[in-house]
Formats: structure tokens, sequence, C-alpha cells
């Protein structure tokens, strides 16, 4: 894209006077173009140089996972490595137990996925389609757990899944991080909005609240569900501090504590840890391209991720 | 009690009929459902929430190595961290990054969503880039600029080389440490900050613009007068959770820096009650730096709402 091409500018002063549908025809561009240069092509070329800024750390990792120490250590900069070394991806799984960390973040993934879905969706539908005592109370002490970050449970929480002879299994790396104050909010909004008519019908013909959930509400759920499920991905995808000491034994670690102790063992070997970041990081990406839609509505829904 | 008993009372009789003449909403089976549905979500918040911040507030006043039972130490734990100068400092850092991250990142957001949300070409594109940064594990993204803080041969030093700049120690000067790890965080959030940006835009209505152009505004009028005080809902809900991100930084810091910096000048409160709990086993000291934490978040929050009627517009 040259600097030089041609936009087109909305110019509402040469409107005709008067009629606000000719204002507005002018403003969608139907009428009165004018053509010019200037300061699109000022935009763009801050955006490209902003752009560039972002994606740099992606290429420079690709690039220097595919190089050999003679050639990253090489002072001038060079995305292209000089001769290719796939044999960096290789080594990272030779030198750490890098797949089973894969394997135990895709299984912690899953479980948090499905356990999240489940808990929050049940408990939203509850808060909106139930009626019983106490039932502002506890939205409200539900909702306060939301000014409570992870950092601030750490310690005790690691003290209730030691007690609880939890420390390097699964259960103790998912279960206390499955309670997202988010995914009740976000399902009983969801589900304030279902119509009336349509669960006194079924209630009518003799579905009990169970199945009424199952069988109309999480259907009518999906876009939410695939939203959330999403964000939830996201977040246990990338999560660390509570991975790093829920689990100390290698076979229970996940991805982002592995990359970060290899990081730490092997400080100057940069060919390998660009190949393991970059490994780390493909699979969102991957699901990030195919559901950005559905990523993008649940991060704007809740507003933040996890 | 009594709504027990009538409850049990209206049971008796035939419940079909109770339910149809009776207009109490919560009828027992209603109650009992909602207990079914809703009794696994409020275990597991009143055990990893509630139960967890009150064990919390109990260790913070004793000492506990996880190996001998926990002995009353009174506020010794809490004496000794507002004397440390190690903790005081990691509040200062922790603050640094909320006062000086927060603001650039919403800067910068603001201009980036103004930009892509005018019709421009390869809109899509860049709204790609800018998101990249989000869905890429903070670890590993860190570890990505450890290697370009590198000295000499990483990215910076070298593209810097040209311009006569040799050879910055990025991350082992206590001048620049902490500025190094807020660029990254300021590239790691911008992607989420910008999401919300471009939804707030959206969501401004195009007649506004339109009335504010028949009425002469300029570009920066329309700004000022329109995009700003109608994104303010937005920016606030970014001001908030940002603030409450930016005082958990742990991640960088730990990658990029790991012995929490030269001078101590990256460690982070998050980094502090790592180290002093699963470093040095000191659980109560570390649990009194999470409610120390918990409590700074908490008045921070209560005062951004409180001065969010100054500046924030609800239509």
């Amino acid at each position: 894209m040259g600097p030089l091409r041609m936009t087109t500018r909305r110019v509402p002063v040469a409107a005709p006077a008067g009629s606000v549908a000719a204002v507005r025809r002018c403003l969608r561009g139907g009428a009165g173009l004018v053509v010019r240069y200037g300061p699109r092509a000022g935009l763009h070329a801050v955006l490209l140089a902003l752009a560039f800024l972002y994606v740099m750390p992606f290429l420079w990792m690709i690039s220097t996972s595919l190089k050999g120490p003679s050639d990253y250590l090489r002072s001038g900069i060079s995305l292209v490595p000089r001769e290719i070394h796939w044999d960096n991806y290789i080594e990272v799984f030779e030198r750490v137990p890098f797949a089973t960390f894969y394997w135990n973040t895709v299984v912690v993934t899953v479980m948090r996925v499905v356990a999240q879905i489940a808990l929050a969706a049940a408990a939203g539908y509850a808060f909106a389609r139930f009626r019983f005592k106490g039932r502002t109370l506890l939205f409200v002490a539900v909702l306060v757990i939301l000014m409570v970050p992870p950092p601030v449970t750490l310690v005790p929480n690691f003290i209730i899944i030691r007690r609880l002879g939890w420390v390097n299994t699964y259960t103790g790396l998912v279960v206390p991080t499955i309670w997202s104050a988010f995914g009740v909010f976000l399902f009983r909004q969801f589900f304030l909005t279902l119509p009336k008519d349509l669960i006194d019908a079924a209630k009518l013909d003799g579905c009990r609240p169970w199945r009424v959930f199952w069988h109309i509400g999480l259907p009518a759920a999906r876009a939410h569900i695939a939203a959330f499920g999403l964000l939830v991905a996201l977040y246990s995808w990338n999560e660390f501090l509570w991975s790093l000491v829920a689990a100390t034994d290698d076979s229970r670690r996940v991805i982002s504590v592995g990359i970060y102790l290899f990081q730490s063992g092997y400080r100057q070997e940069w060919g390998l840890m660009m190949a393991a970041a970059t490994i780390s990081i493909v699979p969102l990406l991957v699901i990030f391209a195919i559901a950005q839609k559905h990523l993008i509505r649940g991060i704007t829904l809740t507003g933040l991720k996890g | 009690m009594i709504t027990e008993a009538s409850d049990l009372a209206a049971d008796a009789t035939k419940p079909a009929r109770v339910s149809k003449h009776r207009r109490d909403p919560a009828s027992r089976g209603e109650r009992i459902w909602a207990f079914n549905f809703l009794a696994p979500f409020i275990v597991g918040i009143a055990v990893f929430y509630y139960i967890a911040i009150v064990a919390s507030s109990y260790f913070s006043f004793t000492r506990y190595n996880l190996l001998k039972p926990p002995t009353w130490l009174g506020l010794d734990n809490y004496r000794f961290l507002i004397g440390n100068e190690l903790f005081r400092k990691a509040l200062w850092n922790t603050a640094k990054l909320t006062l000086v991250g927060v603001p650039v990142t919403i800067v910068l957001v603001v201009g980036l969503g103004v930009a892509l949300n005018s019709r421009i070409r390869f809109q899509g594109v860049y709204r790609l880039i800018f998101f990249l940064p989000l869905v890429t594990m903070p670890v590993a993204s860190a570890i990505v600029w450890r290697w370009m803080y590198s000295p000499e041969t990483g990215l910076f030093d070298q593209l810097l080389g040209p311009f006569g700049v040799d050879r910055v120690e990025w991350l082992s000067r206590p001048g620049s440490a902490l500025w190094a790890v807020l660029a990254m965080e300021v590239w790691r959030q911008s992607g989420l900050f910008l999401l919300i940006v471009l939804a707030g835009l959206q969501n401004i209505p195009e007649v506004y613009y339109e009335a504010a152009t028949v009425d002469g505004a300029t570009a920066w009028q329309r700004f000022r007068h329109v995009t700003l005080p109608l994104l303010s809902p937005s920016l606030f809900f970014l001001a908030v959770t940002g603030s409450i991100a930016a005082f958990q930084t742990f991640d960088a810091v730990i990658v990029l820096t790991p012995g929490g910096g030269p001078l101590n000048s990256t460690r982070t409160v998050v980094f502090d009650i790592y180290g002093s709990a699963f470093e040095s086993l000191r659980m109560g000291r570390a649990a009194a730096a999470s409610m120390l934490l918990l409590a700074v978040i908490l008045v921070v929050t209560a005062v951004q709402f409180r001065m969010q009627k100054r500046w924030v517009h609800y239509e």
C-alpha cells in the first residue's frame, strides 16, 4: 500500500445547506466526495510503524528459533536465518519433558473449561430463574470475589491443597481456579433475557427444572458458552503463578512453568528458548485465528480474561 | 423457621393447587432446585475465597513454615513489612507500574482505537496485529522480550547501534529495568484495552458526530466533546481493571529480572509474596503481604469509584 493511494474523505463543509438527509448522504460518502492524499497516508504511516513494533517480537522469536548460535549471536539484524535449524525444536523436547508439559496443559485446560462452564452456567441460571430467600445477598457474595485477584489467595489456597493432599495433582491445579464470578454474572445476564413463556411451556409439559436448564437454557446459551469457554481456555493455557506453586514435579508441570524453568536453566541458548516459546504460543494463536469473533465477543462481554 | 413450617403445611395439601393460587414465589421446590444449582459454586467460593481469606488473615498473625504448626506473633509480620525497605520498595515499584503503565496504555489505546475506528483500509489486519500479544502466553512473551533486551546481540541494542548507542544493559541498570518491564506490560495489555475501547467507540451513535459536524466542530473538538465523554465509562472500566491487573505484575518480572532486578528495582508486591512464601517458606509473612495487597486494591478501587463522578459520563 503506497502512501499515495487515493483515499476518500468525508467533507461535510460542502454539504448543501439545510437538509439533514443531504448531510448524511454526504457523510456516508454518497455525494460530495473529495479526493485527498495527506491525512490518511500519515495515519497509515503511524499505524504501520506501531503495527511493526507489535509484530516485531513475534518475527524475532520465530526467526531466532530457526537460527544456530553462531547466527543469532552475530551482530547485524537479519530476520532470515543463514541456515535453518529445525533441530532447535527437536532439542527442546529432548532437554526437558516438554511433551508431558504439553499434555498436562491440555488436560488442565479441558478440565477448567468444562468445569467453569458447568458451574457458572448453573449458578447463573439459578440467580436468573429461581426465586429464593437470600438471593440478592448470595449474588453480592459472588460478585465481591471479583475484587480478590488470584495472588491474594495464593498462600492460603496452597496451604489448603497441601492439607488436602492435592499438591502435584490435576485436582490441585484445577479446583482452586474454576470459580469465576464473571462467568456467573455473564450467564445470569443471559438467562434473564430468556422468555418466560418458553420456560413455563416446558414446565407445563412436566419438565423438571434440571431438564429445562439442560434442554432449553443451555442450548439457547450456545454463543455465550462458546465465548466464555474460549476465555477460560485463554486464561488456562497462559496461567503461571498458581501452576508454579501447585505442581513442583515434572509429571504435573504445565507449559508456562516448563518454559520458565527451561529459560532459567539455559540462560543464553536463545535458539532453543525461542523454539520453546514458539511451541507454547502456537495453539492459542491457531484458536484465535479460527475463533477470533467468539473470543472478542467474550472479552467485550466480560471485560476481562478469566 | 416459620416459612419452613408453612411450606411443609402447604406441601401437605395438594402441591399443584397450592402453587396455582399462592403467589409466593419462593416455593419449597424452587428453593431446593436453587440449592442444587448453586451449591457447588457457593461451596467453591466459600472454600477458595472466603475461608481462604479468613485463613490468610489468621496466618498473617503467625509464624508458619509449613513444617511446624503456626506460632502466634501478633502484629509482628505487619510491623516487619511496613518497616522493611525491600517491601516498601516493592510497593513503590508496583505503584509506579500502575500509575505510569495504566495511563500510558489508555492514552495509546484511545489513539489507536480512534484511528482504527475511522473507516480506514486494512482495519482488520491492524486489529489482528494489535490483538496478538493478548493471546500470547505472558511467560513466553517475557522470554522473547528478555532476548530483545539482551545487551549487544538483542534486538534493541542492534536497532540502536547505527545511532551510536552501543551496549545498553536494559535489564541490569537500576535506572532502566523497571521501565523495560513496563514497556513489555504496555505491549501485552494494550490488545485487551483496545478491544474494550473499540467496543465503546462502536456504541457511540453516529448522529452525535453528525450534529457536531453540522455545528462546525473541528476534528479535535469532536474528539474532545463527543468521543471522550461518551467513551468515559469504558475508560473508567479500564482504569479500574487495569490497575487491579497492574498490582499483580509478576510473570514479566520473574522472567526478565529473576532476582528482582538491579538494586531490587523491579521487585513487585506479588514477587515479594511469592519469594517469602515459596522460597523462604515464611507463609505468615507472605499472608500478611497478601492482606496488605488486598487492602491496597480495595482502597484504590474505592477511590476510583469515588472519583468517577468527576469525569465519567453515563447517558
